[in-house]
């Protein structure tokens, strides 16, 4: 054990200051509690005070204090009329927008995939729409749907149709806003799909052209499989955007006419803004907050997206 | 039936050109009509039909919109909250991505923890804005431009923090600890080794930010009252009124709001499938 | 230079126990194998010396110096990575002086000492280039030459050779091993690779779900081995396992019957024998251990792999490679029980007799 008192005589070595060894041991959480205290002030704190905020009336003087009503807000939202339009709207805005967007990318990206594989500068005009701002989206398609000078109105007349008002007619009106957002939005399925393809094994493929499978079998087979992962979260992600959609109506028909494009988000905002009943749009945000919540988290677990 | 498969093959293909040929058309014309507007005189705006092209071009409305009205503020302010909300987005979200790609903590707490962010970024923002509002009204914050950076704080931070956890993640742990046996600290070994290495992805992040920031609308129009802290987008909306619209106007700031963002938005190409997706899918 | 010493040490991921109660001295200079399956624990020592994995209990000394709590950076060990570790950002001169830099020692002075080391790897004309513009065996030279450099108390390899083709890791690991000679530091080296550990150890502590399932020279373990686990990782082409039961010191398994084995008396047994220690016989041969027809004949070059069935097992054993025998044909097979070794099935120890 000579060994052993030869180092014992040697000098020892340093190990460092107590506050850099205090850095080290609890960088874990010194790194990460930043990011967590300003979530939480942003959301936690919201989410507690809303729900304080729903369980009153809230007058728009601010002399008046608040008055208790309990669960009345809540109570209200299976009476109000107008709460059920925006809920029937947002759904339909969801479900119609999200689906067209889908098929429209998916469909895009195949063509581009298979047929254009190396024009990639392809995919960088074709992505731009969704990058745009949304106002100046929304001013955009309020332009072209313009009734008197909109070029819509005027490619109608050239093919001989009647001319409408699009976004100002009771039954376009919805259809118009939808549009609008597909142009904006499909972009996003698009890319997200071609970036699915691009990364699809090619051996499955040449075993199944093997195996005799046509074309149209090995897209349901391998393709739709191997993409699913992608699929679902571009899914999650759209879905979870078209629940917020705002802008668009806001610019393009106020939601009007006759409320056909009054969804939950601008309804939230007349009634936090014009209607001032700060405590009844509180309790419809919870709702939705509630409804995006557990949907999302369901869908994340279905889809085993986690990490 | 050699042939009559190419035939097939031959007309499915031209179908295939044709298709991406209008999908083409319907991106670009909307983008070039809205610019082609913008150099228009009113009444060519107006005229029926539609001219296609405008034959007298004039800067009118850039003028009206950037010098009689003070649409340069709405920039101004616009950038001041975009650069604003990413600094700080980018800085702690890159500390919180790191910590979470890197740090084991006990049980599930990074898994929890890492869903919890990324389900602040779902919250609709409209859900959350009342109790913002009544915040920043106690607080005499209403139409400041830090309000702004507050609120684009919360959904640019779960952003930022995702990307670079995605972005720590595919750089190889070996390189921090050869840092660390070498001599460096953890934190010597994140500044030193992982962060340069994650530059692209820190810069592409960064350009997120700022084009999430710039492209907001519904906080902006909550929070802001004037052009003291208006930005862009509501400067926009404001000129289209119950009265009248101001076409001209409104085409050359909306022109003149996108053509940053286009630029960014090449500029991040490559990362741009990874931004969309939260760091979720590669691309 | 120093000794490192495991006292008690065991490491916990979750459940999941990665290192188990380990003691363990390596001595001052010593070359160091830890040899395992993967997933048996040894990266994961490797890794609590170098301060990169905390333990869940016990302590670690190097030297005299208990170091636990101490930093990686204050532990003064080099390691060198399976996946080499290069900084893809720096280039090669960077790389290799990147532990000087962050001591802080001047620019010309770390100069010199790139320059000195790099030349004893033979990387001289290297120092501009960029990790991802050389090739493997040089990426593994400057991952050496970046933990040389500065003399460190302690080495530590991770599987560094696994990542080059065949040839040139016979070349790195007689460099690897004369280097190790030459600058005299103690060095911990992790391999999953049979080969390497008995070429390069003074001492190979083989390793199995997070024991140290036996620790000795590489001749010890080959010609000694103590548990069934040892006998079975170690040895090329393997050694035979057969089950079976010992009754009088009288292995049987079927047609196989294998005397000599002392007045052992196991149940369940295994018998344990080279594949150089099995012999072929002529069919006839009165002390054969059992008659069989051949089942494979492999030729490997400097000899013939022939295998015969035992039970359900193969039984293989390296004949003359001139051996003509052909499928089917039957053999007589000789097992040297003095050459075999006895496991008893149950406890997976060695039997002795």
């Amino acid at each position: 054990m000579a060994v052993f008192a030869n180092s014992a005589l040697a000098a020892k070595p340093p190990t460092g200051g107590r506050f850099e060894r205090w850095v080290e041991r609890h960088l874990r959480i010194l790194m990460l509690a930043p990011a967590v205290l300003i979530l939480l002030a942003l959301t936690i704190f919201p989410s507690i005070y809303m729900f304080y905020a729903a369980v009153h009336k809230i007058s728009p003087n601010p002399d008046i204090p608040w008055e208790f009503v309990g669960a009345g807000n809540f109570l209200r939202l299976l009476s109000d009329q107008q709460f059920h339009i925006g809920l029937w709207n947002t759904t339909v805005f969801t479900i119609v927008a999200v689906t067209a967007e889908f098929l429209l990318g998916l469909g895009l990206a195949l063509l581009l995939d298979k047929y254009l594989r190396r024009l990639t500068f392809l995919k960088t005009i074709l992505m731009i729409p969704m990058m745009l701002p949304p106002i100046a989206v929304a001013i955009t398609w309020k332009l072209i749907y313009e009734p008197q000078f909109g070029v819509l109105n005027e490619i109608m007349f050239q093919l001989g149709l009647p001319t409408q008002a699009w976004a100002g007619d009771v039954d376009l009106a919805m259809f118009s806003i939808i549009v609008a957002d597909v142009w904006q939005w499909t972009p996003f399925m698009f890319l997200l799909m071609l970036a699915g393809l691009a990364s699809l094994p090619i051996e499955p493929y040449e075993a199944a052209a093997i195996d005799g499978a046509s074309a149209w079998r090995q897209f349901w087979d391998l393709t739709i499989p191997f993409l699913k992962p992608v699929i679902a979260i571009a899914l999650l992600l759209r879905i979870m955007d078209a629940i917020r959609l705002f802008d668009l109506v806001f610019i393009l028909t106020g939601g009007g006419p006759a409320d056909r494009t009054k969804v939950l988000s601008l309804y939230i905002y007349q009634v936090a803004y014009r209607f001032v009943d700060p405590g009844f749009a509180a309790a419809i945000s919870l709702f939705v907050l509630f409804v995006t919540v557990a949907f999302s988290t369901w869908f994340i677990k279905r889809m085993r997206l986690a990490n | 039936m050699t042939k009559r498969n190419r035939t097939r093959e031959i007309l499915v293909r031209l179908s295939a050109y044709l298709a991406i040929l209008v999908a083409l058309v319907v991106t670009l014309f909307p983008i070039y009509w809205i610019a082609a507007n913008s150099f228009k005189f009113d009444i060519d705006i107006f005229a029926v039909p539609p001219e296609w092209f405008p034959k007298n071009p004039t800067l009118k409305h850039y003028r009206a919109a950037f010098v009689e009205r003070p649409f340069l503020r709405y920039m101004l302010n616009s950038l001041l909250a975009a650069v604003g909300t990413t600094i700080v987005s980018v800085t702690f979200g890159t500390m919180a991505g790191y910590a979470l790609a890197r740090f084991r903590y006990p049980g599930q707490w990074r898994y929890q923890i890492s869903f919890w962010i990324l389900s602040t970024r779902m919250m609709p923002p409209i859900v959350s804005i009342i109790p913002l509002y009544l915040f920043f009204n106690f607080f005499d914050m209403l139409n400041t431009k830090s309000a702004l950076v507050i609120a684009y704080t919360a959904f640019n931070l779960p952003f930022a923090t995702w990307m670079m956890k995605s972005y720590f993640q595919d750089l190889p742990v070996e390189l921090e600890e050869a840092a660390m046996v070498d001599g460096d600290t953890r934190w010597g070994a994140f500044l030193r080794v992982a962060l340069p290495l994650a530059r692209p992805g820190l810069a592409a992040t960064a350009i997120f930010c700022l084009i999430i920031s710039w492209n907001e609308f519904l906080f902006a129009l909550i929070i802001t009252l004037t052009e003291q802290s208006q930005t862009l987008p509501i400067g926009i909306a404001g000129r289209v009124t119950q009265y009248n619209t101001y076409w001209g106007e409104i085409s050359a700031a909306g022109f003149m709001a996108s053509i940053p963002i286009v630029i960014f938005a090449f500029m991040v190409q490559r990362h741009l499938v990874r931004g969309l997706s939260f760091g979720a899918v590669k691309g | 230079m120093a000794s490192v010493r495991f006292d008690n040490v065991t490491k916990k991921f979750g459940a999941f126990v990665a290192v188990a109660n380990l003691n363990l001295e390596v001595q001052d200079k010593e070359f160091l194998v830890l040899l395992g399956p993967s997933g048996c624990g040894k990266t994961t020592t490797m890794r609590m010396v170098a301060g990169l994995e905390e333990t869940t209990s016990g302590d670690i000394y190097i030297g005299a110096d208990r170091v636990n709590d101490v930093l990686p950076k204050y532990r003064d060990v080099a390691m060198v990575f399976q996946s080499y570790a290069l900084y893809p950002h720096l280039s090669v001169e960077d790389n290799i002086g990147y532990p000087l830099k962050i001591r802080k020692i001047p620019a010309s002075e770390r100069q010199r000492q790139v320059a000195e080391v790099a030349r004893r790897v033979e990387l001289e004309t290297l120092l501009d280039r960029l990790p991802k513009e050389l090739s493997g065996g040089q990426r593994q030279r400057v991952a050496l030459a970046r933990a040389i450099i500065r003399t460190p108390r302690v080495f530590l390899l991770d599987e560094p050779l696994s990542n080059l083709d065949a040839k040139l890791r016979v070349q790195m690991r007689a460099e690897l091993k004369h280097l190790q000679h030459e600058l005299q530091v103690t060095t911990i080296y992790v391999t999953h690779d049979q080969i390497e550990a008995m070429t390069l150890a003074h001492r190979v502590a083989v390793m199995n779900k997070g024991v140290i399932e036996q620790l000795g020279t590489p001749k010890e373990i080959y010609n000694n081995p103590r548990t069934l686990f040892v006998a079975g990782f170690i040895g090329s082409p393997p050694m035979n396992l057969i089950d079976g039961e010992v009754k009088n010191g009288v292995f049987v398994n079927g047609a196989l019957k294998v005397k000599g084995l002392g007045r052992a008396n196991v149940p369940r047994a295994v018998l344990g024998v080279r594949p150089e220690d099995v012999h072929v016989v002529a069919s006839r041969d009165y002390g054969a251990s059992m008659t069989a027809p051949i089942y494979s004949a492999e030729l490997t070059g400097e000899s013939t792999l022939v295998s015969v069935r035992a039970g359900r097992q193969l039984l293989s054993m390296r004949a003359d490679k001139n051996f003509a025998g052909q499928i089917d044909q039957q053999i007589g097979v000789k097992v040297a029980a003095d050459r075999a070794f006895l496991f008893d099935g149950e406890s997976q120890n060695r039997v002795d007799f």
